[in-house]
């Protein structure tokens, strides 16, 4: 009788009553139970046969040697990335040829399967859409707005980003797979301890040389919220396949200005490469340590990591995931902040006042800190308007130079984002006074500063705080802007 | 009409101040109350009477703002007045209760969730509780599992709890030589907190004291010999060991050399909350054999086989866990083991 009279609320302080009565060791002993449980279901269905495969004992070994399973990892990262940037040439010149290029993809065709290709059919998308709104007889400025703003910023953004994206993630997947990533987190923990931070933010960071807003959200698996949000802000140091591009032209610039070009050209922008790449890991190893002990101060968490046996890898799944997952989500909000920058580009190209496009007025606005920098107007506008995606930075940089009065006789079109040559960007870039020191200066610019609009988005989404947003977007740029402060200063006083 | 325009500016920022203020004002006596009807919980745990006087001392208000605190605390009927004895009504004793908890478990998710260090959670924990709701701190609650005691080793009250206070003595008065567990670190003032605390000393763990005086006593914690003062001994409560360690012989994790094999006895005490509970999960339970595999650089981490499984350990952790050196063991009773 009484037991019908109980409602739910009695129930839930009974047993909030009877939970103050339990001890410490329950938890240890229900858990033990469990296990010991499951060991007598083991025990008597399992048999283990005795012969099995000591290999995977010695490939432990080598892998997570001390001594050269440190090489082994350089090894095995700057091979996935020299595929990455190797393989992603011929598909970025197809997509950039199907959407991009005059001509489209006739110049590919012809460069690469050796077929000249029909007048009728060499159209990129972005012709056709001009042609298109010459069709519908839209007003100019609408035109130049939604192709040569919008529609070109979003091209180019899918032509550079995606290839190397497709090629990175599946190799990053495949080695995920085949169970060694939690063998480097566990090779590069002695780092990261003494950094204050966690052993599996080494994953992370690799998987931000792919796309850091996929890096960022890969901290999800980092159960310390001190240690994670640390992960996140030092996410950005890593340099991405989006900045690969830009790193590259400018140690071809080097190559070419300093060196005559020529032969050298390839391994002094591989160089340049692994030079960024080693400082940014410098720097966000820095960066983790000064963190850990001032705002994200606290004890280091539990380091537990499990290291699965080696497995072969499932190679349709490792596609799929890779592809849709990782590529596809980061691409499609790639896409999204991409927009609102193609109208920015095209605003500042093409709005003129009094008789001067508008952003020649913050050009010169931005010249006396750029110049300060060692860089100058032309390079930091284009940073600002590239924010949301780091690719377009080489190409705005061309656009904007081409605004410059007295560049006007160039067979290139002002007032959009154009590809060049890496001679013909050498050549633009001596013409406007830059130097070695504005090189240098704009590969530190490029590894430290704000992280990509992507990433900004995705860390505020992961940490769901304004502060820790403004932080790891702003520490970077701060640090970037002092640093080529100081190395133009000293270059100035120098030489 | 220009200076029209700047004067009503000026006054509208002039309100919008004279609001914040005003707000922030409120907010701050409303957090003294709160401030003192913890007191008054703390005091009447520790068998004290209660006074106006006594709580306005500890506090350190003067007579007229601690009149103000009561005066509100008597508005809302939270206490009631007797001569000079405050003594709380059932929604006052609510309301400590509540703060108590929230305290102590925002306390437990600093340290033992976050990872932050204890001598600094409790000035948080102090901004925080005011604001915390009954039912986010009852999500909380089921978040850290259902802790019974927070970092400082105090009794975390369930929602509708009654007030008991531990059974635990101050070291000070401690008898020579008999091995006690650390059940409580007073958490004020931080300096002594911090002193405490760097001499080994935190709840669960198991110290002797050797030697006193009547100004300090000696200890030991682990193998290593300390003195305290007697009145940071008063900061620390002890009780009879719960649990005698067994004749087995134990030694930490971290002390297997690469290649050797044992087996776990316990998962230290001094280990708690979620890095407890993650040990446990991944199947680190008493009986376990375990073997370690391989170190890394420096050996800041070992790679361990445990139930067919390798897991990686940092130092600290693989410190946390007992176990008992098997090679001793012959192998009938190993694969015996393995049932255990």
């Amino acid at each position: 009788m009484s037991e019908q009279s109980l409602t739910p609320r009695d129930y839930l302080s009974q047993i909030d009553s009877l939970r103050q009565g339990i001890d410490d060791s329950f938890r240890d002993e229900l858990v033990g139970e469990i296990y010991t449980h499951a060991t007598m279901v083991t025990d008597a269905t399992v048999t283990e046969k005795d012969n099995g495969p000591a290999w995977d004992e010695k490939l432990d070994w080598l892998l997570t040697h001390p001594v050269w399973g440190w090489p082994l990892m350089i090894f095995i990262f700057a091979g996935v990335f020299w595929l990455t940037v190797a393989g992603a040439n011929v598909p970025s010149a197809f997509l950039a040829g199907l959407l991009i290029e005059e001509g489209g993809l006739r110049e590919w065709m012809s460069e690469y399967i050796g077929w000249a290709m029909p007048a009728a059919l060499s159209y990129s998308g972005y012709e056709l859409l001009h042609m298109l709104m010459d069709l519908i007889h839209s007003p100019e400025w609408l035109a130049s707005l939604l192709v040569d703003g919008i529609y070109l910023c979003v091209a180019w953004v899918v032509s550079v980003m995606l290839p190397p994206m497709a090629i990175f993630f599946p190799l990053f997947t495949l080695l995920e797979d085949l169970g060694y990533l939690p063998r480097i987190a566990f090779n590069m923990d002695p780092l990261f301890k003494k950094s204050g931070a966690h052993g599996k933010q080494a994953l992370t960071m690799a998987m931000g040389f792919g796309c850091n807003a996929a890096g960022v959200t890969a901290c999800r698996i980092i159960d310390s919220p001190r240690e994670k949000l640390i992960a996140i802000i030092t996410n950005n140091f890593m340099i991405c396949n989006g900045r690969f591009p830009t790193v590259i032209a400018i140690g071809a610039i080097i190559a070419s200005t300093q060196l005559g070009g020529g032969a050298w050209a390839g391994t002094v922008a591989a160089l340049t490469v692994i030079a960024v790449v080693g400082i940014g890991v410098v720097v966000m190893f820095g960066v983790n340590f000064v963190l850990s002990r001032s705002v994200l101060r606290g004890q280091s968490s539990t380091f537990t990591l499990e290291l699965p046996p080696y497995r072969k890898p499932a190679i349709l799944r490792i596609i799929y995931t890779s592809l849709i997952d990782r590529t596809m989500f980061v691409l499609a909000r790639a896409c999204v902040v991409a927009a609102p920058a193609g109208i920015a580009i095209w605003a500042v190209a093409n709005i003129n006042v009094a008789d001067q496009p508008i952003g020649l007025y913050i050009m010169q606005f931005l010249e006396p800190l750029g110049w300060l920098m060692g860089l100058s107007g032309v390079i930091l506008l284009a940073y600002i308007i590239a924010i949301p995606a780091n690719e377009i930075v080489v190409p705005t940089v061309v656009m904007l130079i081409l605004l410059l009065p007295g560049m006007g006789e160039t067979s290139l079109q002002a007032g959009r984002m154009v590809e060049v040559g890496n001679d013909q960007l050498a050549q633009m870039f001596t013409a406007q006074g830059w130097n070695l020191m504005t090189c240098v200066c704009f590969l530190t610019f490029v590894l430290l500063h704000n992280p990509c609009g992507t990433t900004i988005w995705t860390i505020w989404k992961e940490t769901n705080s304004w502060k820790w947003t403004a932080v790891a977007t702003l520490m970077p740029v701060v640090m970037g802007i002092a640093a080529c402060i100081l190395i133009a200063t000293t270059w100035r006083l120098l030489a | 009409m220009t200076t029209f325009a700047i004067c009503s500016l000026l006054v509208a920022v002039w309100l919008m101040l004279a609001v914040w203020a005003m707000q922030r004002g409120r907010r701050r006596y409303r957090e003294q109350q709160d401030d003192a009807l913890k007191l008054i919980a703390s005091l009447k745990l520790e068998n004290h009477v209660p006074t106006v006087s006594r709580v306005g001392g500890i506090m350190g208000q003067s007579p007229d703002r601690m009149m103000r605190i009561i005066d509100g605390l008597l508005e809302q009927h939270w206490v009631n007045l007797n001569d000079d004895r405050l003594s709380f009504t059932d929604t006052g004793r609510e309301r400590a209760l509540h703060l108590l908890r929230a305290h102590r478990l925002l306390e437990t998710q600093m340290v033992y969730d976050a990872g932050m260090p204890l001598d600094q959670v409790h000035q948080h924990a102090d901004r925080q509780e005011h604001r915390i709701t009954q039912e986010q701190l009852d999500q909380l609650n089921e978040h850290l599992g259902f802790p019974a005691y927070d970092p400082h080793g105090d009794p975390i009250p369930a929602a509708n709890a009654l007030l008991t206070s531990s059974h635990s003595i101050p070291l000070s008065q401690w008898e020579i030589g008999k091995p006690a567990t650390v059940v409580h670190v007073e958490d004020e003032p931080p300096a002594a907190l911090r002193k405490v605390l760097a001499m080994g000393i935190s709840p669960g763990q198991t110290i002797t004291v050797t030697d006193r005086d009547e100004k300090r006593l000696t200890i030991q914690v682990d193998e290593t010999q300390h003195t305290m003062s007697n009145t940071l001994a008063l900061g620390v409560r002890v009780r009879d060991m719960t649990e005698q360690p067994s004749v087995v012989v134990v030694q930490p994790l971290s002390t297997l050399e690469v290649g050797q094999t044992g087996r776990i006895v316990a998962i230290s005490s001094t280990c708690q909350g979620f890095q407890r509970r993650r040990l446990l999960d991944l199947g680190l339970t008493p009986g376990t054999l375990i073997t370690a595999q391989f170190g890394n650089l420096g050996r800041s981490a070992t790679a361990y086989k445990v139930r067919h499984t390798l897991i990686a350990l940092r130092q600290e952790q693989a410190r946390q866990i007992l176990i008992q050196d098997t090679s001793t063991i012959d192998t009938e009773s190993k694969t015996l083991s393995h049932v255990i």
